[in-house]
């Protein structure tokens, strides 16, 4: 009964599967309701914990960094800035591999998800007027 | 001057859009300029930080003897945009507008049409000009055609030669009407042809840049492979909006086998008869050519007059989100080619559910709206050839004997292109130059299919160019065969325009190994 034995490593290895599930939202603009473009290559990303089965949110609002040393979130920055000059056009929420096993382990006490942001390029179009014109 | 805010990242794992393997890797400084002062003082001309930041980037890596590279959206399914030292994304870089107000800024041949010119970023997107467009005043306005995705940045996606399906236009850079490039020592040179100037010594003023017109230089650069220097931005061409009405339909290959040999569209019963539409386009999957098994696509979108004041026709939105088409990488990178029996059925339904029929009915959009979402496929690649006209017949042929014989999962799809004289253009097969596009899930097994047909094209003689920004072949015989004496033409024009130290701050790997670095 070898597959008896092996069966919580089994089990851990599916629940660290749940890793790969992820949900996105995208913003649109007005008009042809066009995705909002995106930094796709500069995400932020951090794994953030929501505590006590929900009781204990957590609300991700990082900040930019441009002293040109520091990364984004580096609490030594000395020039904090937005993180998105055009706010974020894409926010995607994923599981980290150790989630299932977290929620399992702590019975549902500490549950950690991994939020990315995704910059807008431009700013949604939906009041614009015309584009702006050259010199 | 204040400083401009270049974000940067040491060591950075840098990835495409499609996550390729084998694309992309660490990077020792990923810079991301913005059009924003260090101080927070506000921008005067929008592009003025971005502009400064990359003239910085580039006199920096001089100093330390390294290469820089621009990458738009990372939608090459190769390293051509990559190096590992230097890496600019572009990404924030997206200033634009449409129209000069001042006719000095432009030449005479251009001052009625000033109001179609568009100055934009490196960094812009399709997606961000198209929604412009629609909103110029006096007129709106559209890009004449485009790759039918809207992802790509300006810059990328024409510094590759990307294309549509415009058989009476050509690619993407054929709107392309000047180029502001930050070359050697941060200097900068708006460059456009000598034979038709667009912009006056006036708007290279604007910009602070020194006005370069050169024909051979301007066509060497304008399908550059992003190795002239930094590009900050380029001057575009818009025409008026016009409308597109998408017909798909699902045949038999036999049905459409003389569409496809002959760019004859006879028979098929296209909304527009027996007339060529606008946009022709046939996705075949390999494994069901024979009667009865409706392994044929016909996709086609046809050009519609829209009048001053009529509303823009709009897509109809379905419960999950837009009812248009998927572009092509998308439709390779659903499935899994893990299981080789399964990929004839499996492969079916996913281009039945990528191009679906629309049952006679024509849609109708604006080029925006037809062209719209596109999703990263997690693993994607495509190989894309470009071949004249006359031999599309036996270079399917020798694609059908390889997929025969090893089965792998990618569809064909083929579309058909203007010849363009740009110099590297792989679009170069004048009059037509018909382009077969193979996208799929970058495994060992698609990845040998792949050279499979490059050998057999080899084998039997057929001259064919690649798709600059897709799979490419490792031995660099392809771009001689390919491009014949243009390769000597856009080496010369770029060793007249960069010193040989310039040449290689600007070049890569993959460029060094197709001897195009120097």
């Amino acid at each position: 009964m070898g597959w008896v034995r092996r069966l919580p490593l089994l089990s851990a290895a599916l629940l660290a599967l749940s890793g790969c599930y992820s949900y996105s939202y995208q913003e649109r603009n007005g008009g042809d309701l066009s995705r909002l473009p995106i930094d796709r290559n500069l995400p932020e990303s951090k794994v953030r914990w929501s505590m006590w089965w929900g009781l204990q949110g957590n609300t991700f609002a990082p900040v930019g960094c441009a002293d040109g040393v520091h990364e984004s979130g580096d609490p030594a920055c000395t020039n904090p800035i937005p993180l998105c000059d055009e706010g974020a056009g894409q926010v995607t929420v994923s599981m980290p591999w150790y989630s299932a096993l977290s929620m399992i382990g702590t019975l549902g006490i500490a549950m950690p998800h991994k939020f990315t942001i995704y910059c807008a390029t431009n700013r949604p179009t939906q009041d614009s007027g015309p584009p702006p014109v050259g010199p | 001057m204040p400083a401009p805010v270049i974000l940067e990242k040491n060591g950075h794992s840098f990835k495409n859009w499609h996550t390729t393997k084998n694309v992309g890797g660490r990077v020792e400084h990923y810079l991301t300029p913005t059009n924003r002062w260090i101080d927070g003082s506000p921008v005067e001309k929008g592009f003025q930080p971005g502009l400064l930041a990359l003239r910085q980037a580039v006199r920096e890596a001089e100093a330390k003897r390294e290469r820089i590279r621009c990458v738009g959206a990372a939608w090459s399914l190769n390293n051509l945009a990559f190096t590992g030292q230097r890496l600019v994304n572009t990404c924030r870089l997206t200033h634009y507008f449409v129209g000069f107000q001042s006719d000095s800024m432009v030449t005479p041949a251009y001052q009625k049409k000033k109001n179609r010119l568009i100055f934009a970023q490196a960094g812009t997107q399709v997606v961000a000009l198209n929604d412009a467009l629609e909103k110029a005043r006096p007129e709106r306005l559209a890009l004449p055609t485009c790759g039918a995705s809207n992802g790509q940045t300006i810059v990328g996606a024409t510094q590759t030669g990307t294309h549509g399906s415009a058989h009476a236009y050509g690619p993407m850079p054929n709107y392309v009407r000047a180029l502001h490039i930050v070359a050697e020592g941060g200097e900068h040179y708006l460059i456009q042809k000598r034979g038709a100037p667009v912009v006056t010594k006036n708007f290279a003023d604007y910009l602070g840049a020194e006005l370069r017109e050169d024909d051979e230089l301007f066509s060497a650069a304008v399908v550059g492979l992003g190795s002239f220097g930094l590009i900050h931005a380029v001057l575009l061409e818009a025409v008026p909006m016009f409308g597109l009405g998408r017909w798909v339909k699902q045949v038999d290959f036999p049905s459409v086998q003389n569409a496809i040999y002959n760019f004859d569209p006879k028979g098929l019963g296209l909304p527009s008869g027996d007339k060529l539409p606008w946009h022709f386009e046939v996705v075949v999957n390999p494994y069901l050519r024979g009667p009865g098994q409706r392994g044929a696509f016909i996709r086609v979108y046809d050009k519609f007059v829209i009048k001053a004041g009529d509303p823009l026709p709009r897509i109809p939105v379905g419960p999950g989100g837009l009812e248009n088409s998927r572009d092509l990488v998308t439709i390779g990178g659903l499935f899994t080619d893990a299981v080789p029996d399964l990929i004839p059925g499996a492969l079916q339904g996913q281009i039945e559910n990528s191009l679906r029929s629309t049952g006679g009915a024509v849609i109708r959009g604006t080029p925006g709206g037809q062209f719209n979402d596109s999703q990263p496929t997690n693993g994607g690649t495509s190989m894309e050839l470009g071949v004249a006209a006359e031999d599309v017949r036996a270079t399917a042929e020798a694609i059908f004997q390889v997929t025969d014989q090893h089965v792998f999962g990618a569809p064909v799809a083929f579309r058909w292109v203007k010849g363009s004289h740009q110099t590297l253009s792989f679009s170069r097969f004048t009059p037509l130059t018909c382009h077969i596009e193979m996208p799929g899930i970058d495994s060992s097994r698609t990845r040998n299919g792949y050279q499979m047909i490059w050998q057999a094209l080899d084998r039997a003689g057929i001259r064919y160019t690649c798709h600059w920004g897709q799979a490419l072949p490792a031995s660099p015989a392809w771009v001689k065969r390919a491009f014949g004496t243009r390769v000597e033409r856009w080496l010369a024009a770029r060793r007249a325009f960069l010193s040989p130290e310039g040449r290689r701050t600007f070049s890569n790997d993959l460029l060094d190994s197709y001897g195009l670095g120097d």
